[in-house]
């Protein structure tokens, strides 16, 4: 081992040192190498250009949460409550409702995550035990006033720009890679016919309310009102 | 999981007994927590000048001050047990030894001699335990509240507190004029001001304050005072499970979040008596470091930005940048990490973890050769940190100094090195001190401290251990997620341990580790439910800004800021 | 009874305050202008490309306020580099950080020091809703206290999510949307418990307790202003003609 201890001792300026000036100047031919060092290489700068580029986060990052669904397009949440329990921040609401279809059991009728509580730590991700939630890289959360940072159901499903390559993909997730869940385990009733079946009756099979009703067109230019 | 108890033989046995026989008792603890005398209100002053002076006990060091309302705890029976705990935590830096020392109050006014005669850094952990548990310290030369605010009513950390009630603060609370009147000196009204220095300044970091009088330029009194980030860290850990504190102890210290969340994760496996894989160790301990670094860059970034050298600052920020890269990789957020879990990490690090770190420390050895050399030789701060600021050995001490400003004053105390923990053991490296104890010794030791932590990663990461990096005891820690999704089994371990959380045995336990502003301790309670009973932090900051009114007594204002910066008070755990 | 255009916020309507003069933004009494509409629209345009930020940092979000100035970020490309701790030299209040009660009588006085036209963003979750500190210190959202236009999530945001809220608000700048002449709210009173009399019990049920599934978003800033404007209204004699 070496030595436990260092004593750091400083030294006396010499007197070219308390001169002031060749120290300046040290400094300045510094900075100044900093500067011709990039001036040469713009490209390599550290600065990124931010709605432009973006910096590129891990496949672990921990952004706004996403509500996985399963294959038919039905939420995987099943209202268990766990996420809302292992919320430090309380800030998730769930109201259970019961699913049509019998295999499913429960599912949310509301789902709500207020993301001006939300801390982002990644304890509702780590405390599904079905595999329902899941955050991405989408970071961008500005909001003008404090509803709109409630996101509903509607907001929080899965859509297919999550996955995109130009849009945020997914984050923090319960694992890598390859799901763990055995497709034809006891716990994951997709697959099975009577799904089709209610399909044909025209039964729903996912009580997600309807997405908001289309903006109505604007108003025609102000060149007809003459 | 449970720890055997033992009655500890302590080297200042039989001295004690023959000088306080009969009313101090040893009492039994877990091999893993420290020892812990137990006294009366009467004789807690000749026993803690006994600690301190007795050569056979030598502690020198006052670190906390962790009281306890003991009036929900399971067994307890009102009226016949003492209510209230007062645990005196003291250190010995000639022997390297903790000590507990403990009194039971009543629950009718409960009240011990004030200690800050015995040792000086127990004053402003005196005010705080009256003002949060409504303990009154007889004696104590200024027993006002601390944390919160003068509307405030109530102690808040007493288990009948409602954790939501707050008070209105107006801006009479803020004591404009008490304060400004505290230092005021009827005899020298001539040609003095008071001058409120913060809360809102660019050099106070937006959370401290000091009123000062000065005399033109030179201070000659000050008043400190903080609270203005007390976000009730402690009461809310009390309603939270032992796995959702570690959130919170990110926001404890923000500059350096992943040391804090091992830090806790550390006392609740002592007190589980699990251990964590070498891998995860080896994890934290890389970890630690960078954090180590990260802290101490925007320390001195920063602080060279109060006084006027902005250039280093931006050159402190760009390693902090791509260290930032990496700790996203492991955790998935920049700054609060949440990364430590009770029994490892939240997720393995990622594959290319060694290559990374391996490739981010050239970027930080050449910035910090760039504010070396800008900085160091530089007659400007020269003239601005050499001889302000001056802490005497004995000064750091009884003020309760820890970490690098106690280091600056010539005491080679670091936990890494004296109690090692994590992989601490395994690596060799320096500690850095410096004899002088101004400002510029702080500069120095805190370089030092850059490169010392590059060698400990350096070592760690050239054998990076394989393997799992967390216990399989799924009482603790949250199963795979294989057997969670496919097993009932897995299932079963995951709920309980959501809902219910760890299962912590019944007992106490001060755990301690080093920060980047010294020794962090965690004084733990638990009543063996799923919550933590009782969560106690020793913050390194609170010493040090308890004593900085009478560091920047008799200097310049602008050395205050100096002063301010190097100490690196971090409000979130200067406040909690 | 006169009601309030519905594009003023609430806080406009303090009795007794006297209206400001309109300025850029505001509907224009005079009929429409040319010359002043497209003075406007120069005005805003430079206002919202030279934003003088004043963080009010405070905690874990004013470390990475400072990454955002710093060189990976660079706040300066979007002309709002001139960070100023002076409140009177600023125009865009960043708040950064938890602000607790004993701090808020100081935000309230920041930013009553600030000059027209101001701007506010709330940076972090905590404050804006105190976040996941539900406890007897902080303030559940700086809006109690003063008026916000942007509000940040993320604990703390990332560099780029605060970027995007300041781009957010020099639209809304340019967009003329912003209404200019706020004062800071009146405070709120949260002395609950002790003395009913001077109590509004807004803090202790429902916000703070964690009741499953029974979770209200906190509006006390806005139904405490109200009732407390209704009570200055009463004291000023106005009454509710």
């Amino acid at each position: 081992m070496a030595a436990r201890v260092v004593t750091l001792t400083r030294l006396e300026p010499t007197i070219l040192e308390r001169l002031y000036l060749p120290e300046i100047f040290k400094g300045l031919a510094r900075t100044f190498s900093h500067l011709m060092k990039n001036l040469g290489n713009m490209k390599g700068l550290p600065t990124i250009q931010f709605p432009e580029m973006r910096r590129k986060y891990s496949e672990r990052y921990r952004g706004r949460h996403i509500l996985k669904t399963r294959e038919d397009g039905s939420l995987r949440c099943v209202a268990c409550y766990m996420c809302e329990t292992a919320c430090p921040a309380e800030c998730i609401k769930i109201v259970a409702g019961e699913h049509p279809v019998l295999a499913y059991e429960k599912y949310p009728t509301v789902f709500e995550i207020d993301l001006l509580r939300c801390v982002m730590c990644g304890y509702c991700v780590d405390a599904c035990p079905k595999d329902a939630i899941w955050m991405t890289k989408d970071y961008e959360m500005a909001f003008f006033d404090r509803k709109s940072a409630v996101l509903g159901i509607p907001e929080l499903t899965e859509k297919p720009s999550d996955t995109d390559a130009a849009g945020p993909g997914y984050g923090y997730r319960p694992y890598e890679g390859e799901s763990p869940m055995k497709k034809a385990g006891q716990f994951e009733p997709s697959g099975i016919p009577l799904l089709a079946a209610l399909k044909e009756r025209g039964l729903a099979i996912n009580r997600m309310p309807p997405p908001p009703p289309p903006k109505p067109a604007a108003p025609p230019p102000a060149a007809n009102a003459t | 999981m449970s720890a055997t108890l033992t009655r500890p033989a302590l080297s200042f046995g039989p001295v004690l007994e023959q000088k306080l026989e009969g009313r101090v008792t040893v009492e039994e603890r877990p091999l893993s927590d420290i020892a812990t005398l137990v006294t009366d209100a009467a004789t807690l002053k000749e026993a803690a000048l006994f600690l301190r002076d007795d050569p056979a006990a030598a502690f020198d060091l006052f670190l906390d001050l962790a009281s306890v309302d003991r009036s929900k705890l399971p067994g307890h029976v009102a009226g016949k047990d003492g209510r209230f705990q007062a645990n005196y935590i003291l250190y010995s830096t000639i022997r390297n030894e903790h000590l507990r020392l403990r009194v039971n109050l009543p629950e009718k006014d409960p009240a011990v001699p004030s200690l800050t005669g015995v040792w000086p850094a127990a004053n402003w952990f005196e005010r705080e335990a009256w003002d949060l548990m409504g303990i009154r310290f007889d004696g104590h030369p200024n027993l006002q509240r601390l944390l919160t605010h003068n509307g405030f009513f109530g102690h808040a950390l007493r288990k009948d507190y409602d954790k939501g009630q707050r008070w209105l603060c107006t801006e009479e609370d803020l004591l404009q004029t008490e304060l400004a009147a505290k230092t005021d000196d009827p005899a020298d009204m001539f040609e003095t001001m008071t001058l409120n220095f913060g809360p809102s300044h660019p050099t106070t970091h937006g959370t401290l304050r000091v009123v000062m009088r000065v005399d033109g330029e030179r201070i000659v009194a000050a008043e400190s005072e903080c609270g203005y980030l007390h976000r009730c860290f402690e009461k809310m850990s009390e309603s939270h499970t032992w796995v959702q504190v570690i959130p919170y102890t990110d926001r404890l210290n923000y500059c350096s979040p992943m040391i804090n969340g091992n830090g806790y994760a550390l006392a609740v496996e002592k007190m589980l008596g699990i251990d964590v894989p070498p891998r995860a160790k080896a994890a934290r301990t890389v970890l630690n470091e960078f954090s180590r670094i990260m802290d101490h860059l925007v320390c001195i970034g920063a602080n060279l930005v109060d006084l006027g050298a902005l250039t280093n600052f931006w050159y402190a920020f760009q390693p902090r940048e791509e260290i930032y890269g990496l700790l996203e990789a492991c955790c998935g957020a920049r700054l609060t990490s949440s990364y430590a879990r009770i029994g490892g990490l939240a997720k393995d690090v990622p594959d290319n973890f060694v290559e990374w770190s391996r490739s981010l420390l050239p970027t930080i050895r050449d910035r910090v050769a760039d504010i070396d050399g800008l900085i160091t030789k530089n007659k400007i701060a020269w003239n601005r940190l050499r001889g302000t600021g001056v802490v005497t050995k004995e000064q750091a001490l009884a003020w309760g100094f820890t970490g690098p400003c106690l280091r600056a004053s010539g005491v080679p105390y670091d936990v890494r090195k004296d109690k090692p923990y994590e992989m601490y053991g395994d690596v060799d490296f320096d500690v850095p001190i410096a004899t002088d104890g101004d400002n510029f010794a702080r500069y120095l030791v805190r370089m030092e401290e850059i490169r010392q932590s590059m060698r400990i990663i350096e070592q760690i990461i050239a054998r990076f251990p394989k393997g799992p990096v967390n216990t399989d005891d799924y009482r603790v820690i949250l199963p795979p997620k294989e057997m969670v999704y496919n097993e009932m089994e897995g299932l079963i371990y995951h709920f309980k341990l959501v809902f219910e959380g760890v299962k912590v045995p019944a007992g106490e336990i001060y755990s301690y580790t080093e920060g980047a502003n010294g020794e962090l301790g965690f004084s733990l309670v638990s009543d063996g439910s799923g919550f933590p009973y009782r969560v106690k932090v020793r913050p390194p900051c609170f010493p040090l800004f308890a004593a900085y009114e009478n560091i920047i007594k008799g200097g310049m204002v602008s050395d205050a800021v100096a002063t301010l910066g190097l100490l690196n008070v971090i409000a979130g755990e200067l406040d909690r | 009874m006169k009601t309030p255009p519905p594009s003023l916020p609430v806080w406009n309507a303090v009795p007794g305050r006297i209206e400001p003069p309109l300025g850029p933004g505001m509907p224009s009494t005079s009929g429409a202008d040319f010359l002043t509409t497209k003075l406007d629209v120069a005005v805003q345009w430079a206002q919202s490309n030279s934003l003088w930020p004043m963080p009010f940092g405070t905690a874990c979000c004013a470390i990475e306020f400072m990454s955002v100035v710093s060189s990976h970020y660079d706040l300066a490309r979007f002309g709002a580099e001139v960070v100023r701790f002076s409140p009177r030299q600023a125009d865009l209040l960043i708040v950064a950080g938890t602000v607790v009660d004993k701090l808020a009588p100081v935000l309230k006085k920041v930013y009553d020091q600030m000059s027209e036209p101001k701007w506010v963003i709330s940076m972090g979750v905590c404050a804006s809703t105190g976040g996941f500190y539900r406890a007897y210190h902080v303030v559940q959202g700086i809006d109690e206290i003063v008026p916000v236009d942007v509000y940040v999530a993320g604990c703390p945001p990332t560099p780029e999510n605060l970027i995007r809220g300041i781009m957010e608000l020099q639209k809304k700048i340019q967009s003329g949307e912003l209404a200019r002449h706020r004062a800071s709210k009146t405070f709120v009173p949260i002395r609950v418990g002790t003395d009913p009399d001077l109590s509004i019990p807004a803090y202790s049920d429902g916000v703070m307790a964690h009741v499953p599934g029974k979770k209200e978003l906190p509006e006390i800033g806005e139904t405490a202003e109200s009732e407390l404007g209704a009570k200055a209204r009463d004291a000023a004699g106005e009454g509710h003609r």
